[in-house]
C-alpha cells in the first residue's frame, strides 16, 4: 500500500485543492494535472470492479468527465481523491447493471472478449524481468483472485477493493460509500471470509 | 474450537493491527499454543498478499488527452467558463434548466392574463359608445321627441335629470338603453309609437321632413359628439345647466298650459308628453297667424277666446292687456285653426293676417288681438 500513499501527502492533497480551485474559476487545464495524477488510480478502481479493462477505461473517462461538470459543487470537505473515488464506483456499478441487462439480451458477438477456461484473456503486458513460467503462473494467480472478486457481492466487492487493494481508510470507505463505520468492518469482514473460501477452491496449493 | 473461530474471525483485523491491547493479547496468546489458528494466520497473509499484491493496469497513452478532449468540448456546451461568445452565451439562456424556466414562463402568462383583461375592461366602455350610433340611430331619428331630450332645459330632460340620477351615473353603461329611450321618464321606446297616434294624427308633414333632414343631420353631430365626450354630456345634465333653447321654456309653458287647459288625457303618458314637444317644435319654427277681432266688450271676448282655444287644445296661452286692446297668444293645431275662426267670429268681425302653413299637421302661433269697435 507504500505505493499509494504519495497521492494521500498533505502536499498532494494542498496541490489538488489548488488546482481544483482554478477549475471552479473556469480554467479547464487546470482539469488535466488532476487526470494525470488519477487517471491510473480511476482505471485501476474500475478495472478492479469490472475485471474488464475496456470497461474500465470507458467507466474512468466518464467519471472523470462526470467529475469535471460537478466540480463547482465540490467543498473541499473531502479529498478530491475520496470524492473522485465515489464518482468512479457508481459509474462502474451502472455500467455493469447496463451490462448485465444487454447481455442478458444478446447471443455472444465475435467482438466479446475471447473466453478461455481461465477466464478471460489477461490484458496486463508481461514484465521482462521475471521468467516465461513464473509470469505465467503469476498471471494466471492473478486472474484467479480477480475472478474471485469478480464473484463476490457488489457490496462486498467494493469495500474489499476500497480497503485491501487501494488502501483507503475505514473513514474514507464510509465516506466514500455514504454507510456507517460498522457496515463498512462487517461488509469487509464477509468480503474477505468470501475471498478466503473462494481462493481456497481456485488455487489447489494455497 | 469455538475459541479458534473466534480467534480466526479477529486475523485480518489482527493483521491490519486495528485490535485492541487486549484483543492482541489474547490472540498473541492463543497462537503461540494453537497451531492450526497459526496455520490459518498464514493462511490469511497469504490471501491478503494475494489480493493486494494485484498488478496495477496502466491506462492507455492517449487516455488524459482524450478525457481532456471531452472536458473542453463539455465547456464550450455549458456556461462553466466565462469566456463565451455572446450568441453562445443566448443561446445558453435559451436553454435554461425547467426548474428556472418554468416559474418564469408562468409569470409571464399570468401578466399576460392580466394584462388582457384589465386592456379589455378599460376599452370596453369606449366599444360600447361607438356601437350606439349605428345600433339606434334609424329608430332615433324618427322617433318622436328626440330633439327634446338632448336639451337639458326642456321638460323631458330635466325630468329625466330628476328621475333617472342613478342612470345617470351609469351613463357609459347605458348609453344605448338611453338613446333608444323616450326622453324624459325613461319610458322604452315602443311606447312612443303606441301613444303617438291620438296626438299624432296632427302632425304634418313639415314635421315629418324637418326631423328627417336637419333633426337628423343634428342627431348625428350629437350622437357623434356624445360617442367623443360622453361625460361632458353627463355633467351638462347633471348640472342642469340650461342650453340657449328658445324653445325650452316655450314648451315647458306649453305642458303647464296644456294641463290647465283640460289636456290632461293627452299629457298622462309620456308619449304624449314627447309628442307635444316634437308638435311644439314644429310650432316654433312655423311663421306666427295673426288675427283681429274687433268687439264690443275686449274683456269679455279676451275671455272667450281663451275658452274656445282651451276647448282646441291650445297651448302657451297668454294675454295681455294694453290700451283697451288684449293681444292672446297661443300654440294651437293647424287642423283648428278654421274652427277658431269659427267661434271668434261668433265674437265680432275677424281679420287675419299672415300666411297659413302649407302644412297639415303640428302646432303653429296664433295671435290674437282683440279690439273695441271704434
Amino acid at each position: 500500500m507504500s505505493k499509494r500513499s504519495d497521492i494521500k501527502s498533505p502536499a498532494a492533497v494542498d496541490e489538488d485543492h489548488k488546482f481544483v480551485s482554478a477549475c471552479q474559476k473556469g480554467d479547464i487545464n487546470a482539469f488535466q494535472p488532476l487526470v494525470e495524477k488519477y487517471q491510473k488510480r480511476m482505471l485501476n478502481l474500475a478495472y478492479r470492479m469490472t475485471g474488464d479493462y475496456e470497461e474500465a477505461c470507458e467507466i474512468a473517462q466518464e467519471a472523470f468527465l462526470s467529475a469535471y461538470r460537478a466540480i463547482k459543487n465540490f467543498r473541499g470537505e473531502a479529498r478530491f481523491a475520496t470524492w473522485l473515488c465515489g464518482i468512479t464506483i457508481n459509474h462502474a456499478k451502472n455500467r455493469m447493471k447496463m451490462v448485465q441487462s444487454r447481455s442478458r439480451h444478446e447471443v455472444p458477438s465475435l467482438d466479446d472478449p475471447v473466453e478461455t477456461e481461465n477466464g478471460r484473456l489477461p490484458h496486463d503486458p508481461p514484465s521482462d524481468e521475471v521468467p516465461i513460467v513464473e509470469q505465467l503462473e503469476r498471471k494466471e494467480v492473478q486472474m484467479k483472485v480477480q475472478e474471485c472478486i469478480n464473484s463476490l457481492e457488489e457490496e462486498h466487492r467494493e469495500v474489499l477493493i476500497l480497503r485491501d487493494i487501494q488502501g483507503f481508510s475505514y473513514e474514507e470507505i464510509r465516506d466514500i460509500l455514504k454507510i456507517p463505520d460498522g457496515t463498512v468492518k462487517s461488509r469487509l469482514f464477509r468480503a474477505r471470509d468470501a475471498m478466503k473460501h473462494c481462493l481456497k477452491t481456485v488455487i489447489s496449493d494455497l | 474450537m469455538t475459541e479458534c473461530k473466534q480467534i480466526q474471525d479477529l486475523l485480518p483485523a489482527f493483521l491490519e493491527g486495528i485490535l485492541s491491547s487486549d484483543e492482541k493479547r489474547l490472540v498473541d496468546e492463543h497462537l503461540a499454543t494453537c497451531q492450526q489458528c497459526s496455520a490459518a494466520l498464514v493462511e490469511q497473509k497469504r490471501i491478503t498478499l494475494l489480493v493486494q499484491t494485484l498488478d496495477e493496469v496502466e491506462p492507455p497513452p492517449w487516455f488524459a488527452q482524450k478525457v481532456m478532449s471531452k472536458v473542453r468540448e463539455e465547456a464550450a456546451g455549458s456556461p462553466l467558463t466565462a469566456h463565451h461568445s455572446p450568441i453562445t452565451r443566448i443561446i445558453s439562456r435559451l436553454f435554461y434548466p425547467l426548474h428556472v424556466k418554468v416559474p418564469i414562463e408562468a409569470l409571464a402568462s399570468v401578466l399576460i392574463v392580466v394584462l388582457a383583461f384589465y386592456v379589455y375592461r378599460s376599452v370596453e366602455p369606449e366599444i360600447k359608445v361607438v356601437q350606439s350610433p349605428s345600433e339606434v340611430a334609424n329608430p332615433s331619428i324618427t322617433l318622436p321627441g328626440t330633439e327634446a331630450w338632448k336639451k337639458p332645459g326642456q321638460p323631458g330632460a330635466s325630468t329625466l335629470t330628476a328621475e333617472n340620477k342613478p342612470a345617470l351615473g351609469r351613463w357609459r353603461d347605458k348609453t344605448a338603453d338611453r338613446i333608444t329611450e323616450t326622453p324624459g321618464t325613461g319610458t322604452p321606446k315602443k311606447l312612443a309609437p303606441q301613444e303617438a297616434p291620438p296626438l299624432g294624427s296632427p302632425t304634418g308633414e313639415p314635421s315629418k321632413t324637418e326631423t328627417r333632414e336637419s333633426a337628423a343631420d343634428r342627431m348625428k353631430q350629437e350622437i357623434r359628439e356624445a360617442a367623443s365626450s360622453p361625460r361632458q354630456k353627463e355633467a351638462l345634465q347633471e348640472q342642469k345647466v340650461p342650453l340657449p333653447a328658445p324653445g325650452a321654456s316655450e314648451a315647458r309653458g306649453t305642458v303647464s298650459s296644456g294641463a290647465q287647459g283640460g289636456m290632461k288625457e293627452a299629457l298622462d303618458s309620456s308619449g304624449g308628453q314627447s309628442t307635444g314637444q316634437v308638435k311644439t317644435f314644429a310650432a316654433k319654427k312655423a311663421e306666427p297667424i295673426g288675427f283681429t277681432l274687433r268687439v264690443n266688450d275686449v274683456t269679455t271676448a279676451v275671455g272667450e277666446a281663451r275658452q274656445f282655444l282651451g276647448q282646441l287644445g291650445a297651448r302657451s296661452m297668454s294675454a295681455e292687456s294694453r290700451d283697451g286692446t288684449a293681444v292672446v297668444t297661443a300654440q294651437l293645431a293647424v287642423e283648428k285653426i278654421e274652427e277658431l275662426l269659427k267661434k271668434l267670429s261668433t265674437l265680432g268681425q275677424v281679420e287675419e293676417k299672415g300666411s297659413r302653413p302649407a302644412t297639415a299637421e303640428g302646432f303653429i302661433s296664433i295671435r290674437i288681438e282683440v279690439t273695441g269697435k271704434p
